[in-house]
């Protein structure tokens, strides 16, 4: 397909930033740098968001495809060969100019830049490559760049990018070798998983290189991810969470994401859900990606086979927590940091309040209130130096019921003044028959 | 006297705080009538005994020094940003928090102490305002090269935005003017910030910068636009991210047409059905392409 000559460079940014929009990953993360008078730029570890789209999602990158013309026909893609939209193509002096343009005025953190895949993997490999290396070295630009590997380019072009960018990544796109074959018959597993492969070990070598040589140059510094698009193929939690833990292990991932599926091509071969793309079911799924990374738990304790999919009512820690009362109560002024992570409500800010406060003398429940620990959920797991706050059930249906009443709501003992009403309903719930 | 509450009178800064501190240490009176007071009071109260404390690099020095040995940059750095907010009690909740470290030999982890509990949630409160500055400061390049910002904060952000922008930018000459306050950050070519008190721009300057709307402030918010999603949607989330009191000088929610301003998204691009300019032209390209 020829390209409308007639393009303005506002034209292209609107078409390409538009094609690039699926892409959730936009995270600025990872590394720490300091310009010290080199150039234009530097990164914060922690990531900085420069704004904040109408769906709510993060703008930290200039995030645009270098061209959305493409070769290969996924049947997901806005872009696939057989589709009819606008096809446009910057120069890398155009992605360098806008990056730039947009740092100096504190716009973007930095860089995102993916492409269709035009002529062949490796022309557009070579293409990425010449512009972040032009970005980096004449243009003196110190800030963040992340960049797609493109699956099927040859290695030693992705290991040369690697050494410009800081983040690197390559979509895994579907969780199943069956899923990929077919919805994207031009990928598959092995050109996927060779070069995210390739880009680790490199990763490695560069790390020993590193502890030498403080001065070598170093490759994707602030690691690689990935991407899975949720609900298009029949996977069900089980295995999403299998294949991100894998992927965090084997492959060493700094972050796996999850897209919900939005049918953009219309296409009758893929699902077309009426309530919109399954967002909560992707929320969920961060929730226990989260719940890996940080909070040390495994993918089997989250979801077995008999116990395939994420809750809907209850977060993945409530749902594990319940199922495993046994482990609760947990005394505050004993337990450590990371089983004090898996009680439902004390995240990492809670969790690290308290291992520093207690030192200094036993904590009540009046010191969390005060220290901000929110307690409503956390309220029916805990006790302070061996004292509930109120008296509680360790009963699964009794707590789950007190917990999904959702707000600042009590257990039903405090609120009926320690005694539960006899009702005529009381069967409804459930707990009086089971 | 010993009844009398002690209140030390000191300035509105991170070193007049902590010769403030020196000083009520100095004067021996008991720790828990001491108050730290930053702005100078209405009226005079009862039992209290007021003392002025003039800002003396040297003993914030030393404040400083012992700090940072007991505490590490970290616990320091949360003193340090405490002194940085608006609330008025800052200066009671550090020279309290201090206080405690000092005498009892803990650290800023003990936040059964509600001095050192304050410290935290002022420490917090500005953690996070400068965070959301470091992204949402938005610099307009004016016709000298000069790259100039317009910021309310509510806490002091020109000292804690310097060592970010002045590493960024060294190779830029920028200014951010904190127009709440009438301070101003000016940071020339490859040299240290500094701030200037006092500086007040009329409406008219105000509206002269706001007018100069330069191309690559439509190529953003040209780019804001087209990067949302349609199907996901959620304008709650945006304001609870970027809540409205910033969108006053950050240029992407300029320029929307008023029912766009109200609902404080870009509402217009998300009609179904409502071609905007936008696509009339994709439409119009796409056209012209086929043709050929």
């Amino acid at each position: 397909m020829t390209e409308a000559g007639n393009l303005t460079l506002m034209d292209k940014l609107r078409i390409l930033s538009d094609a690039a929009k699926y892409d959730v990953a936009c995270t600025s993360s990872g590394v720490d740098r300091r310009n010290a008078g080199r150039g234009l730029g530097n990164s914060i570890a922690a990531g900085i968001c420069h704004s904040f789209s109408a769906d709510g999602r993060c703008i930290s990158l200039l995030k645009i495809l270098f061209t959305n013309e493409c070769v290969f026909d996924c049947r997901y893609c806005l872009n696939r060969s057989s589709n009819d939209v606008l096809r446009a193509t910057f120069t890398p002096e155009e992605v360098c100019e806008l990056t730039v343009g947009f740092y100096k005025r504190n716009f973007i953190e930095g860089l995102f830049l993916s492409s269709g895949i035009v002529r062949s993997p490796n022309y557009t490999m070579e293409l990425l490559l010449r512009t972040v290396q032009l970005l980096r070295t004449k243009y003196q630009f110190f800030g963040y760049i992340h960049l797609k590997a493109i699956p099927g380019a040859d290695e030693r072009l992705i290991e040369q990018a690697g050494y410009y960018a800081d983040r690197m990544s390559i979509n895994l796109e579907l969780p199943t070798a069956e899923g990929l074959k077919a919805l994207a018959p031009h990928k598959s597993r092995n050109t996927i998983l060779k070069p995210m492969r390739r880009i680790q070990l490199r990763a490695q070598e560069n790390k020993n290189e590193l502890a030498l040589y403080r001065n070598a140059p170093k490759f994707v510094p602030a690691g690689q991810s990935t991407q899975m698009i949720i609900g298009a193929t029949g996977e069900s939690d089980y295995e999403l969470v299998q294949v991100a833990q894998s992927l965090y292990k084997k492959f060493s991932l700094k972050r796996v994401f999850y897209s919900a599926f939005v049918n953009v091509n219309q296409d009758t071969s893929l699902p077309m859900p009426v309530q919109g793309p399954p967002l909560l079911r992707e929320h969920r799924l961060y929730q226990a990606d989260w719940l890996m990374r940080f909070y040390g738990f495994e993918a089997d304790e989250l979801l077995t086979r008999e116990h395939p999919n994420f809750n809907t009512v209850f977060d993945p820690k409530c749902d594990w927590a319940l199922r495993h009362l046994e482990q609760f109560p947990v005394e505050i002024n004993r337990a450590d940091y990371y089983t004090l992570l898996r009680v439902p409500g004390i995240g990492v800010q809670s969790a690290r309040k308290i291992v520093g406060a207690r030192r200094f003398g036993a904590l009540n429940f009046e010191d969390l209130r005060k220290m901000r620990v929110v307690l409503k959920r956390a309220l029916y797991f805990i006790t302070c130096s061996g004292r509930m706050m109120y008296p509680v059930r360790m009963e699964e249906g009794y707590i789950a019921r007190n917990l999904a009443g959702a707000g600042e709501r009590l257990p039903d003992a405090v609120r009926n003044g320690g005694y539960r009403q006899l009702s005529f309903f009381d069967g409804a719930g459930g707990e009086v028959w089971q | 006297m010993a009844v009398n509450r002690q209140i030390f009178l000191c300035e509105d800064s991170p070193d007049g705080i902590f010769t403030g501190v020196y000083d009520a240490w100095a004067a021996k009176v008991p720790h828990e009538l001491v108050e730290l007071r930053t702005a100078r009071p209405e009226n005079l109260e009862f039992f209290c005994d007021y003392h002025t404390s003039a800002r003396d690099e040297e003993k914030a020095q030393k404040v400083r020094r012992t700090m940072m040995r007991r505490l590490g940059a970290r616990g320091y750095e949360s003193l340090y940003f405490a002194c940085a907010s608006c609330a008025p009690d800052k200066g009671t909740a550090v020279f309290g928090s201090i206080s405690a470290v000092l005498r009892t030999g803990c650290t800023m982890e003990n936040q059964k102490n509600p001095h050192i509990r304050r410290v935290y949630e002022l420490q917090k409160n500005v953690g996070s305002e400068y965070h959301h500055y470091l992204g949402f400061v938005r610099f307009a390049m004016l016709a000298n090269g000069v790259l100039f910002s317009v910021i309310e904060p509510r806490n002091h952000m020109l000292e804690l935005l310097a060592g970010h922008f002045g590493d960024r930018l060294c190779k830029e000459e920028f200014v951010i003017y904190d127009r709440g306050r009438g301070r101003l950050l000016y940071h020339p070519k490859d040299e240290s910030c500094t701030v200037y008190e006092g500086i007040r721009l009329s409406e008219y300057e105000m509206e002269q910068l706001r007018e100069s709307q330069e191309d690559y402030e439509a190529l953003f918010a040209a780019f804001c636009r087209s990067i949302s999603i349609r199907e996901r949607k959620n304008e709650k989330l945006q304001r609870q991210m970027l809540p409205l009191h910033f969108r006053e000088y950050m240029v992407e929610f300029h320029n929307l047409s008023p029912k766009t301003t109200e609902n404080g998204a870009f509402y217009d691009e998300y009609q179904p059905g409502n071609v905007t300019e936008s696509e009339k032209r994709t439409q119009f390209l796409l056209e012209n392409q086929k043709q050929k």
